[in-house]
């Protein structure tokens, strides 16, 4: 479990020694990125305490809704309707449902681990 | 060793703390204030600006502070003498008293001559008086007083009917005359010769020329101010 967190770090630590500056108008595109960049990383998580983890969806799935986002993002900008509602709602609902099974699995793996000791 | 599961994880975790960041000082460069990007020069101009600044600030402390030493004085004569001064040197800085000194006249006329038919000069508005006086001030006026009407801080200059009311007195229509004082009456008047109000006022139809005088006696400002929003404080006792 600690090799995410290290990679997470080592991101962390990439970023902040490349010094890249997004231009403002891009921000936008780049924060619905994060949210669906975290979205995958949580499924992923989740997916792999209930070992249905696979290595081909869940890395076509990082890019794929990065790039889904990013594109209703744009295409809300062309449109004038703002899409990334859209995006931003699927995403935070499935961020939220991801996090809660993870932290039942979690708990659900610690108390059978004490009641084996026990 | 590590399942290639984790180290997927970990490659997308890196990827994602990478975006995280990147968004994280994207924002908060939006929020941090422009760059400085002043060079030596304009930094050594800076500098200069400051220097004579605070400069100015402590002669001003200085003086405060010896006033302040001949309050708190004992002698009663004293005191009364040293407060007469003030007010007397107050009321010249608000403009009630009569000041004299080398300045410029800047006389305004039509630009053609009335004798001439044809097409009739606009009449003088307030904003091209206002303009005029920001531009004096600018080139260093000390007092200004139109049409013998003295301009002090609250003057208000405003067009009622098509007249032009100075303190709330009318002045006359053109020719009339702006008197200024300054310390340096040629360089004003030199200021005045190439000044962006002679084109306003020549697009007005209006002429504008300065000439610098010696000796010039301005008005005192012969109503009562009003002090609106001032209030005086509780000072210590």
């Amino acid at each position: 479990m600690w090799l995410p967190i290290i990679g997470l770090m080592l991101g962390v630590l990439l970023g902040l020694l490349a010094n890249i500056h997004i231009p403002n108008e891009y921000s936008n595109y780049l924060s619905i990125a994060v949210l669906a960049a975290f979205d995958t990383l949580f499924g992923g998580i989740r997916a792999y305490l209930q070992n249905q983890f696979d290595d081909k969806v869940f890395v076509t799935g990082f890019f794929f809704n990065i790039f889904l986002a990013a594109g209703l993002a744009f295409l809300g900008v062309q449109l004038g309707v703002d899409l990334y509602l859209a995006a931003i709602f699927a995403f935070g609902v499935r961020l939220f449902n991801n996090i809660a099974i993870i932290r039942r699995t979690l708990i659900a793996r610690w108390s059978t681990g004490r009641g084996k000791e026990s | 060793m590590f399942s290639s599961k984790k180290v997927m994880l970990a490659a997308v975790a890196c990827i994602v703390g990478f975006m995280l960041v990147l968004q994280f000082q994207t924002t908060n460069q939006s929020q941090e204030e422009t760059r400085d990007t002043r060079d030596v020069w304009q930094l050594r101009k800076d500098l200069s600006h400051a220097k004579k600044r605070t400069s100015k600030l402590n002669n001003e402390r200085r003086e405060v502070e010896e006033l302040l030493a001949k309050y708190q004085s004992n002698a009663d004569q004293q005191k009364v003498k040293t407060m007469r001064n003030v007010l007397s040197e107050l009321k010249k800085e608000a403009g009630l008293t009569q000041v004299s000194g080398q300045g410029i006249v800047i006389h305004v006329e039509p630009l053609v001559s009335g004798s001439l038919i044809g097409e009739p000069y606009h009449p003088i508005t307030a904003q091209l008086l206002r303009r005029l006086i920001n531009e004096l001030d600018a080139y260093g006026a000390r007092e200004i007083a139109i049409a013998g009407q003295r301009v002090i801080a609250t003057t208000p200059i405003r067009n009622v009917n098509g007249e032009i009311y100075v303190n709330d007195r009318s002045i006359p229509d053109v020719p009339f005359k702006i008197e200024v004082l300054a310390e340096n009456a040629r360089k004003l008047h030199n200021e005045m010769v190439v000044s962006d109000s002679r084109r306003e006022f020549a697009e007005a139809k209006l002429k504008l020329t300065s000439e610098p005088v010696r000796h010039l006696v301005l008005p005192a400002y012969d109503q009562p101010i009003l002090v609106q929003y001032m209030k005086p404080a509780k000072g210590e006792s």
